[in-house]
């Protein structure tokens, strides 16, 4: 069963925007996948709408095999928990320790002190940030912050981990940092669809794209063919 | 309950006190704006037990003594009772004997003048202590039991009550007005506690906007997001509420202290100290949940 299946999914604001058209693809367990195509272009909209923060109009959204569209309000918090979510600008809380910060969301599966203990320390020293437990986010750098999102997210053991531009306040290195982190984790059996806009990472990591312009899927690239794609400025702008 | 949901709660009482540090200026305002609201309450509704005693007493001063003339005896007295007490407008009647009467006759005249005299010197009859009830009539129905009473066989007279019709009108008339006014004061206060409650944990929620997005993307049921705003909106409110309770106690007692020691005033403002801080709690956590519910209604539907 694939983690994720959208069929003809359709998102239109009222005001007339259509943000996503007709856009279909499946993503099986285990599989690492990028969500690529300039700014504006649908990614975050798509997001959003797989973690049911946003309506579709149109279409089918299967996660976990389970109807998004269809999903009570009260149903949405326990489909959320199976899913590890980052951003681009962390979303970490300024006045919580990175200890605290990762332990958020055991706290709402009601586990005891002493499983989360040892939950976050093990995901803390997987991510090498074992070290900052104690610290607040504003001493951390931009990758360690990221590494603490990932952390937060990780912690969950989440089948599938979507994460949106995370790579977009990092410089070169710590990117490439990042995405080898989310490799690890995609070993271990953990599906990842990340979206981005940065042509050099997907050169450089070449996995299944699905490129996106002006919401419509313009193309769903296989891994390790990335050299017969169309660059973005055939596709529209990059941002 | 699960352990897991335990800690939940616990983990929501952690949560919801916090939360009253995350605006502690608001907070603080809070809850001096409930207290001085706990303080108004319970003096209002002090000097308005005390308005309504004094307005009872003076009512209950609408007392008729019926004179008997000497020859009616007991089974007659009995028979008199039963049918004056079958009157709608008649609260009770009791029996007066001449001794009775004659000590309120020598209750009327200086102390030293009633030593010197002998006591068969005061007169004294027997007669019926008639209560008129007041039945919304504002004392007109008084009129209509004094001429009953004087058909009555073996009444020789009737005195009329200290105070008229007129006076019971108005007596009553002040009674309904103190109530009615209590009762609107209590409301506006208590919409002010609201306003205040859900003031501040709008407040909370907007500090804690991000806060709760990222709990609701990491999977946090409205229940759990909800949760710490009741208990915050809980713990203000009987801190609030009781801290007023307990001051307005000590405002009336002592108070009522000078009044006695000082100025020899034999009247005070009747108080039920304790009882009104322990009434300050449920009534602290009603105005913290109904305030929640508000704060919380538009804002995590």
């Amino acid at each position: 069963m694939p983690v994720l299946s959208l069929k003809g999914v359709r998102k239109t604001y009222p005001n007339g925007n259509e943000a996503i058209r007709d856009v279909s693809f499946e993503v099986s367990e285990g599989e690492f996948l990028f969500l690529s195509g300039p700014s504006g272009s649908g990614k975050t909209t798509l997001i959003r709408i797989l973690l049911k923060m946003e309506e579709t109009t149109g279409g089918e959204v299967l996660v976990f095999g389970r109807n998004v569209g269809a999903l009570l309000p009260g149903a949405v918090p326990y489909l959320r928990r199976n899913i590890g979510v980052i951003f681009q600008d962390f979303r970490l809380l300024q006045d919580r320790t990175v200890f605290e910060n990762l332990a958020l969301g055991l706290h709402i599966l009601g586990m005891s002190r002493k499983d989360i203990s040892r939950r976050v320390e093990g995901v803390l020293y997987d991510l090498g940030i074992d070290r900052y437990a104690d610290a607040y986010p504003a001493m951390l750098s931009g990758g360690e912050q990221q590494r603490v999102a990932i952390g937060r997210a990780l912690v969950m053991e989440p089948a599938l981990i979507l994460a949106d531009e995370p790579t977009g306040n990092l410089d070169w290195e710590l990117s490439q940092e990042i995405i080898r982190l989310f490799e690890q984790l995609n070993a271990r059996g953990t599906a990842v669809l990340m979206a981005t806009h940065d042509r050099f990472l997907l050169d450089a990591f070449p996995k299944r794209t699905l490129l996106i312009n002006r919401g419509i899927l313009v193309e769903d690239r296989k891994a390790g063919t990335h050299d017969r794609l169309p660059s973005f400025k055939g596709i529209g702008e990059i941002g | 309950m699960t352990d897991s949901d335990a800690r939940k709660v616990s983990m929501a009482i952690r949560e919801g006190l916090r939360g009253l540090i995350v605006a502690p200026g608001q907070t603080v305002a809070c809850i001096l704006s409930l207290a001085v609201a706990g303080v108004l309450v319970m003096t209002a509704a002090s000097v308005g037990s005390l308005t309504m005693a004094v307005l009872d007493r003076a009512s209950s001063s609408a007392r008729m003594i019926v004179y008997l003339k000497d020859q009616v005896d007991t089974a007659r007295v009995t028979a008199m009772i039963e049918g004056i007490s079958r009157r709608h407008d008649v609260e009770s009647v009791s029996y007066m004997s001449r001794e009775e009467d004659r000590r309120a006759n020598a209750d009327l005249l200086p102390a030293d003048l009633v030593q010197t005299l002998p006591l068969d010197a005061i007169p004294g009859q027997h007669g019926l202590l008639v209560k008129f009830r007041d039945i919304g009539t504002g004392g007109d129905g008084l009129s209509d039991l004094t001429a009953f009473l004087r058909e009555l066989e073996g009444v020789d007279i009737v005195a009329e009550p200290p105070v008229g019709a007129a006076t019971i009108k108005t007596l009553a008339g002040a009674v309904g007005f103190v109530r009615v006014t209590l009762s609107m004061l209590a409301v506006i206060l208590l919409g002010g506690t609201l306003f205040f409650v859900v003031g501040t944990l709008t407040h909370t929620m907007e500090r804690r906007r991000e806060e709760m997005q990222i709990l609701r993307l990491v999977g946090a049921t409205n229940l759990f997001l909800k949760a710490p705003l009741f208990i915050q909106g809980i713990a203000q409110g009987i801190a609030g509420l009781s801290s007023g309770a307990l001051a307005a106690f000590l405002i009336i007692h002592g108070t009522n202290s000078y009044l006695m020691s000082e100025l020899g005033i034999g009247i005070a403002l009747p108080t039920q100290g304790w009882l009104a801080v322990l009434v300050s709690i449920p009534g602290g956590i009603i105005v913290g949940m109904v305030g929640a519910f508000i704060a919380t209604a538009r804002r995590l539907p």
